[in-house]
């Protein structure tokens, strides 16, 4: 049996303990293991973010709670939206008086719309250079939300349904056949995803790789031809003033005149 | 580099292999690699040439079941290929036995042959990337020759072109003709839609090629493309030729006149339809008729040219074995694939890649210079691999001299001929005496065709007369295949005398022997060059100039001026003179006839013959006119005229000194601004030849059998191979059991297929950043002279945006202080 004052020590070590780990939990400082730590990094350093589709980081992409049926139709769009505006970037005229390199061909509409999606351009600028770099994060995006998909497909596929179901007005139940059913066609759909869009994405980089390799120096003699035009015009004034050398020469002495 | 991107082009485009089977014309990039890609990985949407392969094999390996004929199995092989088990037993055996067996070897030989096809067309796609803005082809998404020449273009003086060793097409780009219509190519993309891709392959070399052809006869339809090179669209013929015959057929069409050898390059027009097909047009000055034509093309060239799988009779049987042609010839395959022997096609022999504007300037299509440049070096290093090797100039003497000063532009094919000089006419021989140098000159040149000039010659200068006219004698018998360059010789003669005193001889010493004839037989060489004789006679312009000016100099000793082999030059060149003139349809007018029509007649033969007359007139003379096309070049020719003018002519030292040290030699030049020092510490930019860097194949094989050594945890071994296998490291350590000794000894070499793999992905990528490299290297020491220029050119055109000039005149006599000056002090 404890004495009084034992139980009193021990209350009031029990009170410090609780008020030390409210102070602790209050403050700001951060340990090793804590969640709030993990969130800060992720902040700071969004580049290297997990790349679930939760993640608030890939919110803006269509692959949290779009139609699955429409997954495979978005990504292959976006890509090929991308891929054909770099290519005619070859004939976008550049700005050749940019401060930097990557605002010299800054990236298309399409791309910029894409890089805004993905965290490592959520807050800053893209270039066209950036192109494959912004595919292919978006290819490890799409690759990440059908491996999840994947992963929760049974549930995934009831919710599927029932969005179906509530599109639809219908209030009927789900059957396990549907589900089977569902499962089975999201499965095949993942898997052939899976296996065709990155040797896709790796082909059409693969051409793009040796156009694109040529884009800076193309840029570049745009811009030398730019520079040459405004050369020749000031040279064109230059030469209407040598016109007049012959005669400046002359003025230049006062005490006599050439026969003219 | 240039050499490598053509071959592979003409592997691209003349190889055999099929073309409907890959038509994917009508898809962009990445659609088309999505669907190559579902056909490798799923087998979705095989076309019809795999199916019959497939079949073909099934008959050839007999697991045909009897009662199905080869058309039935074409059904049979699609339910295969589509993942149909069921429809395929019941249509194949019409029970489930040795059913799956069947349907499995189906599929495995579908995956095989696409596999195959996949990787050829894969490598031909990478080739299509590298080789797009580089190959010389017309219509690429971009064209770095294109956008380097329009550069030059504006850059470019005239006169540029004696200093240049090579002969470059001139090249200009124009707007298309009001006549060819939107709606034109509208049809024309409607009816090639039903061609794709056979008649893009077919017309990529332009509709010319096949003028000279049998009249059109339909033959589409072909699988192959070595079949379908030999097929005709006639109504694509029909909407091609209707282009062609709309654009300009008259070198007067064209302002300013086109020149010989000039080439027009009107827009590319891109079709909506079929996606990434372009037409392209040109026309080009042949010997003074204009010879239009138009083709097509790919602003992407998507549709490559997989390996042939079907046909291919008959086969080869010394090459191809005695076997594989069995097959071939019996059931109509080529097991695993082929690449045919292409025939030769019309465009080929027309000139092909060769007469496309910007391909004609490749190094497959213009030849190194045979005097300088060998390919055969003899002193090289061992171990080392050398292309082509050039030598320094020949020449011993000075190639030009002037009076006074560096006579910038003299010989004037920038200056394009005025009104005055057109409509010039000169008084008969006999009345020479009247004629007189106009107010823009100090001399007046004078051709007259005649009987025979001095010595026999073929053309003679006579020394300037008290007068100031330079007659020129050109001998009536004179060869008409060398008039032009005859000509042009004389007058640069002529305008080495122009300013000199009347009766100078401008040839009488060594030194001024030399200095004159070579000057004036480069440009007579550069004419017989862009004619093509020097390219029949094997020899460069600087051969040919020294050689000639050797022969006009020989009283000053043999091979007086060039360290040149005269003897053999004049064999070659005679040689080749004669197999010029059998050129088919060349027109070449005798002297008589070019006197006969006068200006006109000289303007036919060529424009800077009066050019050349034109820049006997001062270009900064008051009063007089100075026409030029606005260039860099051009206008500088003319700033720099006026500086030789004024300094020449006028008298820049006043005739005014100051009495004592302080006194100002003009009133008021204390008030004059301060000098602003534009340009005074400029220094002008190194012109040096580029010189290709570097290329060490064997150390960068070394260094990737060090990497694989490395990625092995090993030290460098050579063979490398020896990185992958050590048979030390099992048998010093040997397992308890000899089975499992055996299997590790047989899986050493699957532990190192991961980085193998790895390091075999990694080289194409650093192969490609090395070429690149050294592609950067060059250019960049290449572009240095102009980027430096350009630096330059920027800063002196600052400097003088900075100028501030005064408002009011210098006074001559005023003995008031000027405005300006009390202006100065105040701001002072």
């Amino acid at each position: 049996m404890l004495s009084r004052p034992r139980i009193v020590g021990l209350f009031v070590f029990l009170m410090l303990a609780a008020l030390g780990a409210g102070f602790i939990t209050h403050s700001k400082k951060l340990t090793a293991t804590s969640v709030d730590l993990l969130m800060q990094r992720q902040k700071d350093n969004s580049i290297l973010t997990p790349c679930s589709r939760f993640e608030e980081s890939y919110m803006q992409l269509p692959f949290r709670d779009g139609n699955f049926a429409e997954w495979p139709k978005f990504y292959h769009a976006t890509a090929a939206a991308i891929i054909e505006e770099h290519i005619q970037s070859f004939s976008r005229a550049p700005k050749c008086a940019a401060a930097t390199g990557n605002d010299v061909l800054p990236a298309g509409p399409k791309l910029k719309e894409l890089a805004q999606k993905l965290p490592s351009w959520k807050n800053a600028s893209v270039s066209q250079w950036e192109t494959s770099s912004v595919l292919l994060e978006f290819l490890r995006a799409y690759e990440c939300a059908l491996k999840e998909r994947l992963y929760f497909l049974h549930p995934e596929a009831v919710k599927e349904i029932e969005k179906m179901r509530a599109s639809e007005g219908s209030t009927e139940d789900i059957t396990l056949g549907e589900v089977v059913m569902e499962v089975s066609q999201e499965d095949r759909t993942i898997a052939k995803e899976l296996a065709t869009a990155r040797p896709t994405l790796n082909r059409s980089l693969a051409v793009l790789a040796g156009v694109s390799r040529l884009l800076p120096l193309h840029t570049e003699l745009q811009c030398i031809e730019r520079a040459s035009l405004d050369i020749r015009n000031a040279l064109a004034l230059g030469a209407e003033a040598g016109a007049c050398l012959p005669r400046i020469w002359n003025a230049k002495d006062p005490l006599r005149d050439l026969p003219q | 580099m240039k050499r490598l991107f053509a071959c592979t082009g003409f592997t691209l485009l003349l190889l055999a292999a099929t073309a409907h089977a890959q038509n994917l014309g009508g898809l962009q990039l990445y659609e088309n690699m999505h669907k190559i890609t579902l056909q490798e990985v799923a087998l979705e949407g095989v076309n019809d040439q795999i199916v019959n392969y497939v079949v073909q094999m099934a008959d050839q390996e007999e697991m045909i079941p009897e009662g199905k004929t080869v058309s039935d199995m074409k059904e049979v092989v699609k339910a295969a290929f589509e993942a149909r088990l069921d429809d395929f037993c019941e249509q194949y055996s019409g029970s489930f036995d040795a059913c799956p067996q069947a349907y499995q070897m189906f599929r495995e030989w579908g995956l095989d042959i696409i596999d195959t096809r996949t990787l050829s067309t894969d490598l031909l796609h990478i080739a299509a990337g590298y080789e797009t803005g580089v190959s010389g082809n017309m219509g690429e998404i971009f064209t770095i020759a294109e956008r380097t020449l329009t550069i030059r273009n504006i850059w470019r003086s005239q006169d540029d072109a004696l200093l240049t060793p090579e002969v470059f097409p001139l090249v200009r780009a124009i707007p298309r003709p009001d006549n060819v219509t939107d709606g034109m190519f509208d049809d024309l993309g409607s009816e090639l839609k039903k061609y794709v891709p056979n008649a893009v392959w077919r017309y990529r070399y332009g509709i010319a090629a096949f003028d000279k052809q049998p009249p059109c006869k339909e033959t589409g339809g072909s699988t192959e493309l070595f079949e379908a090179i030999e097929e005709r669209s006639c109504i694509v013929e029909e909407k091609l030729r209707a282009l062609r015959d709309a654009l300009p057929s008259a070198v007067s069409a064209y302002s300013p006149l086109l020149q010989r050898g000039e080439i027009v390059i009107f827009p590319l027009r891109r079709l909506d339809d079929p996606a990434h097909v372009i037409v392209w047009m040109m026309a080009e000055n042949v010997n003074g008729t204009i010879r239009r034509d138009v083709g097509l093309g790919w602003d992407l060239m998507l549709d490559s040219v997989p390996i042939g799988i079907l046909g291919g009779s008959p086969c080869d049987t010394g090459k191809l074995g005695e076997p594989y042609c069995t097959v071939v010839e019996r059931f109509s395959i080529r097991p695993g694939g082929r690449y045919e022997d292409p025939p030769k096609e019309p465009g080929v022999e027309e000139g092909g890649l060769c007469q496309l504007p910007f391909a004609r300037d490749g190094y497959l299509c213009r030849p190194l210079r045979p005097d300088r440049c060998n390919a055969e070096i003899e002193d090289k290093e061992p171990d080392s691999i050398v292309l082509a090797a050039c030598q320094p100039t020949r020449a011993k003497q000075p190639v030009a001299m002037t009076q006074s000063g560096p006579d910038i532009c003299r010989t004037g094919w920038w200056r394009i001929p005025t009104e005055e000089t057109i409509n010039t006419t000169l008084p008969p021989l006999d009345q020479i005496d009247t004629l007189r140098p106009g107010k823009c000159s100090i001399c007046k040149p004078a051709m007259y065709c005649e009987a025979s000039c001095p010595g026999n010659a073929m053309a003679y200068t006579y020394p300037k007369n008290e007068n100031g006219v330079i007659r020129i004698c050109i001998s009536s018998g004179a060869r008409r295949s060398l008039l032009r360059a005859s000509i042009m010789h004389e007058l640069v003669h002529a305008q080495q005398e122009c300013d000199q005193k009347a009766g100078t001889d401008v040839t009488d010493t060594l030194e001024h022997c030399c200095a004159r004839e070579m000057e004036a037989y480069t440009v007579g060489c550069r004419t017989l060059a862009e004619d093509g004789i020097l390219e029949f006679a094997g020899m460069s312009m600087e051969e040919c100039a020294g050689s000639q000016a050797n022969i006009s100099c020989q009283e000053f000793g043999a091979n007086a001026c060039a360290n040149v082999d005269t003897a053999a030059f004049i064999d070659r060149f005679g040689k080749a003179v004669e197999k010029w003139e059998q050129t088919p349809g060349l027109q070449l007018p005798t002297c008589s006839e070019i006197s006969n029509l006068g200006v006109s007649g000289v303007m036919n033969l060529d424009s800077r013959i009066l050019s050349m007359v034109e820049a006997m007139n001062g270009a900064c003379t008051p009063g007089c006119q100075t026409k030029y096309q606005n260039t860099i070049g051009n206008n500088l020719c003319y700033i720099g005229q006026c500086i030789e003018q004024s300094i020449e002519q006028s008298r820049v030292i006043p005739g005014r000194m100051a009495l004592v040290v302080g006194d100002e030699s003009f009133p008021w030049d204390s008030c004059a601004a301060n000098d602003s020092q534009a340009g005074g510490l400029i220094t002008l930019p190194a012109i040096s030849p580029p010189l290709a860097p570097a290329y060490n194949p064997r150390l960068l094989v070394e260094s990737l059998d060090r990497a694989l050594c490395q990625l092995n945890g090993l030290p460098a071994l050579t063979p490398p191979v020896r990185c992958q296998f050590d048979y030390q490291r099992r048998l010093s350590i040997p397992t308890s059991d000899y089975v499992s000794t055996a299997l590790s000894f047989a899986s050493q070499i699957e532990e190192n297929e991961t980085p193998t793999a790895s390091l075999q992905r990694m080289t194409q990528g650093i192969a490609t950043r090395i070429g690149t490299s050294m592609l950067t290297r060059y250019l960049s020491w290449a572009s240095m002279a102009l980027s430096d220029t350009l630096r330059t050119g920027n800063r002196l055109l600052n400097s003088m945006e900075k100028t501030e000039f005064p408002r009011t005149t210098c006074p001559r006599t005023a003995t008031e202080k000027p405005d300006f000056c009390s202006a100065s002090s105040s701001s002072d």
